[in-house]
């Protein structure tokens, strides 16, 4: 209940627009269901006036049916345009709102959504939670209001009539349909998990597709993903069996409601209590107003499904940033000396330290090498120097004062790290490369595309640098894309530059190639180089090897 | 059945609308009591039951239809997708693929629950509904009847324009959610460059446009709505006043006047559930156009076939070949060579120029586009892929490990000892030390290994039954020196005494082998021993220059 209300505190800077589209979606319902109403009680009372010859005022009933009959007309338009234009004005507040939450978090509090599934599943939970308000919010709303409305119509003619219709409306309308939902929470639980399964076993499968085949396993494998699949309808078989059922009572509304208003009805009008007009009046809108309820069978079957995604979501913007920015920040210090002062980093409590008392100088101008096994620690403490994490203990100062005092954008602008696995966004070359600056003019672009070896590349692309790179660069080979972020960094001009593996996707004569450049560009300025390649050792100054998060050995590069 | 049962539910709907205008009238005109309506009401409750129990069978009845497509399909995409292999997939990205196979399976099934039967209902409930009325009242009819063939009209128009400005909402919708994504995923990188903060302004700013240009287009669409609203909405007015007057002047009696009105909205009412419902055709349409893609792409179709029953080596011959992958380039062009049973051969080229290729070729993931690849002398095309695939050893670049345990990952549900092979691939050290030793289970993709061990147990699942044939993409590319070395021993008990193909990108590699062959640009440029391609100082020792040079080791 806790998250559905944060879910709507969402909402609230459109309250406005959220309050004019129920009223919109309101008047639309009350005019159709009038409709009905109002022409029943015309055409009894034209009938009893044409037997009794007695005289009618026909015109007002009649303008009143030509009045509701344009309200709902027109009503339902502006209800849909209204509906959607308050929908996407949602879409576009929650998605900028859950974006700027999560840039204090990346990228270490947010390392398990670079899994492409995981980040799908975010997606389908913000798509619902964005729908939120058009499936779930407005329908019930709508119903409930209509419920008053029809009961307080009743009763001015009589009160056990508006109780009796009221009752079974609420009762098979509203509450049978949210039982129903409610009882299929426990499969729908399990319908999630076995919709995982399946998902995790095709992934694993298709990735392994080449091995399945050569060894003669897939036939088993397919055998396996078929069960699954079976299993996982079966899971919905239960569910529907559930979700069917309150549906049905839900189209039950309108006919028992009808029954129920001609039940108390008939022994009124026969009482002389209720004229003959009101009693055709009643019948009609009782079952005219069970439209309002239509949708939300298939509304509260969503419900829980909403809740998860609430909590999935909000599980996300509650994690702690890992690094917090100092209230008052110091300008930059005119130093570009790195030194690393008995630095140990943890990345669970109990876990052997990453790195251990790490003590290093890295003087401004130096080309330093990192190598080590994966799991050494060259990439974690590559990660610290641009403060990604904090160190658990020890201290890094650039220029001589610590980290932790200068302001994140002004650290990040000095040192510019090329990560291991870069991503490219679905847009222009161009675009990509200026992310970091985009203010930097042609020449400055062109001088960091030939240092990261890029000219013939883009020379050779038929729309040059506006080439779109497909989904997250899906178009570039890897040695590509790599090179491609090598120049995004080059271009903000580091003072320190920091290589995570450039070398991967790249064969070794191109990356000697790449490396050779990018030295030559840096030359004067700080470069790490963070591999496990031996090419272009020959080049650093010097090369220190790290092994389970401890400095092994330090030597000149020529010595390696 | 599915049609059947919603047409059903029309059908008593218009009994009931009958017997609710029989109650009222006698009520109102004839003063009867509530005994005298009590069997008619008593009738009235069980037409409504019997509505609601059809109502529940139809969607049992549309979710088991539903059902047994779903898993019929998901079966044959699985097949397909065995068929084609991972080289002809290799363009699809692995996680649009595992959405089509399951996401898009699961989409086609709103077509089946919810277009189908309301297609139903609206071919035949409103011509029934036209038809109990003409005798009834025909000026009504008349009414309904000049609607009639305008609904036509608007059925064409709401299915052009309506699903096109839904289609195109929908791709707004799907690229929004994209732009979000990207955004996402790439946020390290936004950070680390400093341009977090401008992308979260985009963000908005894209929404917000979104937003406007969506707008203008549904403002449009929905007026098709309104057309359909407006014509249901008057006809029940008109048809209202137009009785009502007539009752005044006895000109019709009321149960017939009160039937036709209770029958007005159920004329039009299957019109609008069509409305409301083509957002389940054009999701089941989307995602049916996905999976009709993937199964429309042309897969080699391989029954049969003469065993290979090769012995501990065997021969190999390529023999004028070509392949591509389809869009007009060749990967490979007319190369031609042969490998001596017990051979060790390493390919050496450039990226791009038709090594992975032409392993691709041997192991069946591809098909020469013409020239013959010949197995101990018989050709490929002839000989039972499966047969030919247990009779070599792949051993990939990068790992490929399931989520099962290391036992599950060694035998893959292959006979033998998974411990020997284990050993021989020096992978026993490390396993015995796992938790569970070797019915520890594995994470996805090989979690909590490192390169170098998930590449041993790739060893071991080819130690485990022992192929003449053995291909690898230069497995060591990825490991350190240390690993490098354990793995080299073992790759070299592997293939003592069988045929070897080699890509290879390190000097050790190459220097080891019988021979090399060397590729450009999807052609055979070179061929002979080391020593040879030494001495003539053609491509290859180029390149041995250039590696040299680049490296210190």
């Amino acid at each position: 209940m806790s998250d559905f209300l944060r879910l709507l505190r969402l909402y609230r800077p459109h309250l406005a627009w959220i309050l004019l589209s129920t009223l919109v979606s309101l008047i639309a319902t009350l005019a159709n269901v009038g409709l009905m109403a109002v022409s029943g009680w015309f055409i009894t009372a034209m009938a009893a006036a044409g037997l009794g010859g007695a005289a009618i005022n026909y015109f007002t009933p009649a303008a009143i049916i030509r009045a509701l009959a344009i309200l709902r007309t027109g009503g339902r338009y502006v209800d849909r345009v209204v509906s959607h234009d308050a929908t996407l004005r949602l879409v576009a507040d929650s998605r900028a709102h859950l974006f700027a939450r999560m840039v204090p978090l990346a990228p270490a509090a947010l390392d398990d959504l670079r899994s492409g599934d995981l980040l799908a599943r975010l997606k389908a939970d913000i798509d619902r939670l964005e729908l939120t308000f058009l499936r779930l919010i407005s329908p019930v709303a709508v119903a409930v209001l209509t419920l008053v409305a029809v009961g307080l119509l009743l009763a001015l003619h009589d009160g056990s009539l508006a109780a009796g219709v009221l009752a079974v409306l609420a009762l098979c309308g509203l509450v049978a349909p949210a039982l129903a939902a409610a009882a299929t929470t426990a499969p729908g639980r399990a319908l999630t998990a076995r919709a995982a399964d399946l998902r995790r076993l095709v992934v694993d499968d298709l990735a392994g597709l080449g091995p399945l085949l050569m060894t003669g396993a897939l036939a088993a494998h397919r055998d396996r993903l078929v069960q699954t699949m079976a299993s996982l309808v079966e899971a919905e078989r239960r569910l529907n069996r559930r979700a069917a059922l309150g549906q049905a009572l839900g189209r039950l509304s309108g006919d028992l409601a009808l029954i129920v208003a001609l039940f108390i009805g008939v022994p009124l009008v026969a009482a002389s209590r209720l004229a003959g007009p009101d009693l055709a009046m009643a019948a009609l809108l009782s079952l005219s107003a069970a439209e309002a309820f239509m949708g939300l069978p298939a509304a509260f079957l969503g419900v829980s499904a909403t809740l998860a995604s609430a909590r999935r979501l909000f599980a996300i913007l509650d994690r702690r940033p890992p690094v917090t920015e100092a209230a008052h920040p110091a300008p930059l210090p005119d130093g570009r000396d790195i030194v690393l002062d008995n630095v140990t980093l943890r990345y669970r409590d109990d876990g052997r330290p990453a790195l251990d008392g790490i003590s290093l100088d890295i003087p401004f101008g130096s080309h330093v090498a990192l190598i080590g096994e994966s799991g050494a620690g060259k990439s974690s403490l590559a990660g610290l120097l641009v403060r990604l994490r904090d160190p658990d203990a020890g201290e890094i100062r650039l220029g001589g004062l610590p980290l932790t005092a200068l302001s994140l954008a002004d650290l990040r602008r000095v040192i510019g790290v090329v990560p291991q696995k870069p991503h490219l966004f679905t847009t222009t070359l161009e675009a990509n490369l200026k992310l970091g600056r985009p203010s930097a003019t042609a020449e400055e672009l062109a001088a960091a595309i030939a240092a990261a070896d890029l000219a013939g590349f883009v020379a050779r692309l038929p729309e040059g640098l506006g080439t779109p790179v497909g989904v997250a660069g899906t178009t570039l080979s890897g040695g590509e894309a790599r090179r491609v972020a090598i120049a995004r960094a080059l271009l903000v001009e580091p003072d320190i530059l920091v290589l995570d593996e450039p070398g991967e996707g790249l064969d070794p004569e191109t990356e000697a190639a790449v490396l050779d450049r990018v030295l030559d560009r840096m030359a004067g300025r700080t470069v790490i180089l963070i591999t496990h390649a031996r090419a272009a050792l020959s080049r650093m100054d010097r090369v220190i090897e790290l092994d389970a998060g401890r400095i092994v050995a330090t030597k000149g590069g020529s010595a390696v | 059945m599915l049609f059947a049962a919603s047409i059903a539910e029309g059908v008593l709907g218009v009994l009931a609308a009958f017997l609710t205008a029989r109650v009222i009238d006698a009520a109102v005109f004839q003063g009867a009591g509530l005994d005298a309506v009590l069997p008619q009401l008593a009738m009235l409750a069980g037409l409504a039951l019997l509505k609601a129990v059809i109502g529940y069978g139809g969607g049992r009845i549309g979710f088991e239809a539903a059902a047994r497509v779903r898993e019929v399909l998901f079966a044959r995409l699985v097949d397909h997708v065995g068929a084609l292999g991972p080289v002809r997939l290799a363009g699809t990205a692995a996680g649009d693929l595992a959405t089509t196979l399951t996401d898009a399976v699961a989409g086609i099934e709103p077509y089946w629950r919810q277009w189908l039967p309301a297609t139903a209902t609206v071919a035949v409930l409103p011509v029934a509904i036209l038809l109990v009325v003409l005798p009834v009242d025909w000026r009504s009819a008349a009414i309904f009847l000049v609607t009639l063939p305008l609904l036509p009209m608007f059925m064409v128009l709401a299915g052009r324009s309506a699903e096109r400005a839904n289609q195109r909402q929908w791709a707004t919708m799907a690229r929004l959610g994209g732009h979000l994504l990207d955004a996402v995923a790439g946020l390290a990188d936004l950070v680390l460059l400093g341009a977090a903060k401008r992308e979260a302004a985009l963000v908005a700013r894209t929404a917000d446009d979104y937003r406007r240009e969506t707008m203008k287009v549904l403002r449009l669409a929905f007026l098709s709505a309104l057309v359909l609203e407006f014509f249901a909405t008057v006809s029940i007015a008109a048809t209202a006043v137009l009785v009502g007057f007539r009752l005044m002047w006895g000109e019709i009696a009321f149960v017939d006047g009160l039937f036709v009105l209770l029958l007005a909205p159920q004329f039009y009412a299957p019109l609008r559930t069509l409305g409301v419902e083509r957002h389940a055709r054009m999701e089941a349409v989307a995602a049916a156009e996905r999976l009709a893609d993937l199964l429309g792409r042309p897969a080699p179709v391989r029954t049969g076939g003469a065993p290979l029953a090769a012995g501990a080596a065997v021969s190999l011959r390529f023999d004028h070949v070509s392949a591509g992958y389809g869009d007009g380039r060749l990967a490979l062009d007319d190369v031609s060579f042969e490998v001596r049973p017990g051979e060790h051969v390493a390919i050496v080229g450039e990226s791009g120029a038709g090594k992975s290729t032409l392993l691709s070729l041997i192991a069946g993931f591809l098909e020469p586009s013409s020239g013959s690849i010949l197995i101990d002398g018989r050709p490929l095309a002839g000989l039972d892929l499966d047969d030919v695939r247990r009779h070599i050893a792949l051993l990939p670049q990068r790992a490929a490990l399931f989520d099962a345990t290391v036992a599950e990952n060694v035998a893959m549900g292959r006979s033998g000892d998974v411990g020997a092979a284990l050993k021989a691939a020096r992978a026993d050290g490390f396993v015995s030390r796992l938790p569970h030793g070797e019915h520890s289970r594995l994470g996805q993709d090989g979690a909590g290994l490192s390169g170098g061990e998930a590449q041993r147990l790739m060893l071991a699942r080819a130690f485990l039954a022992p192929a003449p044939l053995v291909l690898m993409d230069e497995p060591t590319a990825h490991l350190d020196a240390a690993t490098e070395a354990a793995v080299g021993e073992a790759i070299a008990a592997l293939s003592a005494g069988r045929t070897r193909l080699t890509i290879a990108h390190r000097l050790g590699t190459v220097e080891s082998a019988d021979r090399v062959l060397v590729l450009a640009a999807g052609r055979l440029v070179e061929e002979g021993t080391p020593a040879q391609l030494r001495a003539t100082g053609g491509a290859y020792a180029g390149m041995l220059a250039r590696l040299a040079g680049g490296s210190a080791t």
